[in-house]
């Protein structure tokens, strides 16, 4: 053995012989083609619809190259720029205000005894159920010109920023509250014994140990807020009023006055917040792994009378508000006219009296939900299991895990317009997707493709990484020890994929009003043209059958994971 | 260079080379096992035991170097094309498959009809002593079986090689034990050529036919089990198979070594050297020899006794050589017999012919 003393070279790159490579097998080009139909996927339906919007912000509605001239116009007219003002308002009340109730709503449900818990929390997580137009609604229903509760508002009006603002609140609650309660619920108890035996008052400790213990929960939750309220269009669209949010005004460039190269200004607007804030919440998130040890000991509340008490009473106030909003929508829908005349009717669930589409909205919503959630849940995985285990194409694989992350950064009306932009292009052969359902599809997969790609390579992250190994050695193609094992062993968190992309499928609206056309509306669509048109009662209609058709697939998601998955995971007990 | 009555050259390494980025994780590696051959990779954390047993299994390819195996060359050949068994750390069993199924899950694939499946199975699981359990699912196995699991399972389709990368780290010392002496049963009726990584000497040593002692992406020394405890090539073999004591000396032209100024006979091995060049003596316990005081040695002055079962492992600050830490392995009717006790003082020999002697400083220390 030569024992010389090595001298560390300056230039190992250039002495080390480059890369063995393996020849490809079949596996191996089966596995490089599907990562490479992900990834032409993610670069097809996000990549390059954002270049095409990018682009469009420095054309004339010739198509011409303008530079700047966009900008410029879009920043001298305070009309429009009076909406940034506006938005950043509204965005920032409304966050202010569901991070408070919902960090006052999570203390209560991880860190107090009161009781009905279980009740309080399954009513705050409601609003999730409904299109973002249906707080609005309910919102016109109590304060508005017939409104019971107009008194309350002292004179003022509900179109404008106040009803925004409270529809919002309504609206992100439960992703504030859900974000809060993860938070707070992976305390450290051994944190709280020290302090207590340190003989530290309970005050100092809520600032010293608890609100440190989720200063990044609490950063992810007003981020979240923050950016839901800011983008959203459902509220704005019927309870704006005249009072003009960037939301609106992207919707009013492009489908009322037809100004694209403006309307993609707007949008790039839009995004800079939402990719800002994207941002901040990647890194509060990579920080907050490493908080929660394996050693933690979980805190479990002590009963505590009078603590207790409060905590109910505020929050089944809250609760109580939240069910008002969801109950004032579902009785509005069967009354024959608010608020004269109270008898109960099914009239308003008549949808062909007030729509040209009638039901066929909410059946195009059906198939349109389950493809996204069938489609993307294959997609979605198969995707993730390509990018965590395949073993070639490394920098597509890398570059798929960027890209896929992408989408959570950008609005839906964002790419509702990016579509218009770059699928509407003379020059694109896919030029023939426009106005099929296929581009509802893929623009809805597209846009909630993030949360779904991160729940599953968290899972996939836990498999054990040597199943590929194993079965390699023991000749058994990658694909199927996917299918007996990966699978199997996921299926949870591939039933959550199923859930989460059908529901959000149902119930957003905000990119698919620029892509719809009247074979392919969708229920949530219908909600809001239904509304514009004046019959806010079918509105409320529309809005409650999403309401119970979300309502129905989680019911079935619980009963199909109580009873069903147990007979298949009888491995899991030991 | 194989004698004509050993079996041939199954697995053949040549300058097998690995770097992560510009880290160099093997350089150089050449070797030759042959068919039948049980050896262990023995080595410190991080020395590349499993980067070297994954580019044998094809799993993290090598940069450069050639593979071969029976004959044949198999190093551009992806895992899949190659012919292995494999058992990782984490046995990587299949946790929603019964343990039977678990065994048979190549087998299946093969479209073997499912008698056969079954009475291969069955006999897999007598074989690691399974029998009983082969209807559990993982999670309801102790860890030993688990690991027996994954062994049967690694087996099942017959693979000419047969890899296990730290298989029982995972286990308590008693499991331990009892797995290797099973593994090592296994071996001995199967006849399959058997890679484990380890970096247990202990199970190194009472396991294998051939170590090869792996530091810092090297091979240190490839050997018997006693070629590696009775004449290692370096100071660092010596210091990681078994226990040593280790003494700062000088070469003399007589071919002797001065420790602190007092001559030692050094064993075989030596390397001849400049006069008064620096270099390390090494010493094992059980070459020390221990005499009632003033019976001839070297005054020596008991630190520590500690009780070891079969010997006694005794501390010595011996002044003549200027060592205030020398350790000596004692059998207990003679330690009983020095009254070996914290104080006590006895004499300390070291026998002609016995201390290697090693160039001062480990070579790996000064790259
Ligand atoms: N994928 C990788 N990227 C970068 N460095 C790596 C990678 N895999 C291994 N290494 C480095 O290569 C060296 C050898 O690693 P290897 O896993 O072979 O060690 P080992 O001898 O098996 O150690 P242990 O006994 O701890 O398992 C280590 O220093 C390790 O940090
Ligand atoms: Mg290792």
């Amino acid at each position: 053995m030569n024992q010389s003393v090595r001298v560390p070279s300056l230039a190992p790159a250039a002495r080390t012989p480059r890369r063995l490579r393996l020849s490809m097998g079949r596996e191996d080009w089966i596995m490089a083609g599907g990562i490479l139909a992900v990834g032409v996927f993610l670069i097809v339906a996000v990549a390059l619809p954002l270049l095409a919007l990018f682009v469009k912000a420095f054309e004339n509605r010739a198509g011409e190259f303008v530079g700047l001239a966009n900008f410029a116009a879009y920043f001298s007219t305070p009309s429009l720029t009076q909406s940034i003002w506006n938005s950043l308002f509204v965005a920032s009340a409304s966050t202010v205000i569901t991070v408070t109730l919902g960090f006052v709503f999570a203390y209560g449900l991880t860190r107090t005894c009161m009781p009905l818990r279980g009740v309080l929390r399954a009513l705050a997580v409601t609003p999730i159920l409904s299109p973002s137009m249906l707080p609005a609604i309910s919102l016109v229903y109590l304060f508005g010109n017939k409104g019971f509760a107009k008194g309350l508002l002292f004179g003022n009006s509900i179109y404008g920023p106040i009803g925004i603002i409270m529809g919002e609140v309504y609206y992100t609650f439960p992703h504030v509250l859900l974000i809060l309660v993860t938070a707070l619920s992976m305390a450290d108890a051994r944190l709280y014994e020290a302090a207590d035996a340190l003989g530290t008052s309970r005050w100092r400790t809520f600032w010293t140990v608890t609100l440190p213990g989720v200063r990044y929960g609490l950063v992810s939750a007003a981020v979240v807020a923050f950016t839901l309220a800011l983008t959203d269009f459902g509220v704005a669209k019927v309870v704006g009023g005249r009072f003009n949010v960037l939301a609106t005004d992207v919707y009013k460039q492009v489908i009322g006055q037809k100004n694209f190269p403006m309307g993609a200004v707007v949008g790039l607007v839009l995004l800079a917040p939402a990719l800002l804030s994207f941002l901040v919440t990647r890194h509060v998130q990579k920080r907050q792994k490493a908080q929660l040890s394996a050693r933690s000991v979980l805190l479990t509340p002590q009963p505590q009378k009078g603590r207790d008490l409060v905590f109910f009473a505020v929050c089944s106030v809250i609760a109580l508000a939240i069910a008002t909003m969801l109950g004032t929508s579902a009785f509005a829908s069967f009354i024959k006219l608010w608020p004269y005349d109270l008898t109960l009717t099914l009239t308003n669930y008549d949808f062909s009296l007030v729509d040209s589409s009638g039901w066929t909205s909410y059946t195009n919503s059906l198939v349109m939900a389950s493809s996204v959630a069938v489609i993307g849940t294959a997609v979605v995985f198969g995707g993730a299991y390509l990018v965590e285990k395949g073993r070639s194409l490394p920098l597509l694989r890398h570059a798929i895990s960027v890209l896929a992350l992408l989408p959570l950064a950008v609005p839906g009306l964002v790419l509702g317009i990016a579509y218009i932009f770059f699928f509407n292009h003379p020059a694109n052969p896919l030029g023939f997707l426009m106005g099929t359902m296929a581009i509802l599809v893929i623009n809805t997969l597209a846009h909630y493709y993030t949360v779904a790609h991160l729940s599953a390579s968290t899972i996939l992250k836990q498999v054990d990484g040597e199943y590929e190994a194993v079965s390699a050695s023991l000749k058994v193609p990658f694909w199927r020890t996917f299918a007996l094992v990966t699978v199997p062993v996921c299926l949870p968190t591939i039933l959550d994929i199923l859930v989460y992309l059908f529901a959000t499928a149902l119930t957003t609206a905000s990119s698919l009003i620029f892509l719809y056309t009247p074979d392919t509306k969708t229920a949530s669509v219908a909600v809001i043209s239904i509304d514009d048109a004046g019959n806010i009662a079918s509105a409320a209609a529309m809005a409650m059958v999403i309401v119970y058709t979300s309502a129905a697939v989680r019911g079935l998601d619980l009963l199909v994971r109580r009873f069903g998955l147990a007979r298949f995971q009888r491995w899991r007990q030991r | 260079m194989t004698a004509p009555e050993e079996p041939p050259v199954y697995l053949r390494l040549q300058n097998i080379s690995k770097h992560f980025g510009t880290f160099h994780a093997l350089r150089d590696v050449s070797l030759s096992i042959r068919k039948g051959e049980f050896v262990c990779f023995l080595g410190p954390s991080g020395c590349g035991k499993t980067t070297l047993l994954r580019a044998i299994a094809g799993l993290d390819p090598q940069n450069s170097g050639r593979i071969e195996q029976d004959g044949r060359d198999i190093s551009r050949l992806p895992p899949a094309q190659r012919d292995f068994g494999i058992v990782f750390q984490s046995y990587a069993l299949f946790p929603n498959l019964t343990a039977a199924e678990n065994i048979g899950y190549g087998l299946r694939n093969r479209g073997v009809p499912g008698h056969e499946i079954r009475a291969r199975v069955e006999q897999l699981a007598t074989l690691v002593h399974l029998y009983e359990h082969l209807h559990k699912y993982p999670s309801q196995l102790s860890g030993g079986q688990q690991q027996r699991v994954a062994l049967a399972r690694a087996l099942a389709l017959s693979p000419g090689l047969l890899l296990l990368d730290e298989p029982l780290s995972a286990l308590d010392a008693q499991v331990r034990q009892f797995l290797r002496r099973e593994i090592k049963e296994v071996h001995r009726r199967l006849g399959i050529t058997t890679i484990m990584v380890t970096h247990d000497q202990e199970e190194a040593l009472t396991l294998s036919d051939r170590i090869v002692l792996m530091n810092r992406g090297v091979i240190e020394q490839v050997g018997t089990p006693t070629e590696l405890y009775r004449t290692p090539r370096t100071a660092f073999a010596a210091a990681f198979v078994g226990q040593s004591n280790f003494l700062p000396g000088r070469l003399r032209a007589d071919g002797t070594v001065a420790v602190n100024g007092v001559p030692l006979r050094p064993g075989v091995g030596v390397q001849a050297g400049m006069p008064d060049e620096p270099v390390q003596i090494c010493l094992r316990p059980e070459q020390v020899e221990l005499r009632p005081a003033g019976a001839g040695g070297y005054p020596a002055q008991v630190t520590d006794v500690e009780f070891c079962g079969s010997f006694w492992r005794v501390t010595l600050s011996v002044e003549a050589l200027g060592c205030r830490r020398l350790v000596a392995d004692v059998p207990p009717a003679l330690g009983g017999a020095l009254a070996l006790a914290e104080g006590a003082a006895v004499d300390a020999l070291v026998p002609d012919g016995v201390a290697q002697v090693f160039p001062e400083v480990f070579p790996e220390a000064a790259a």
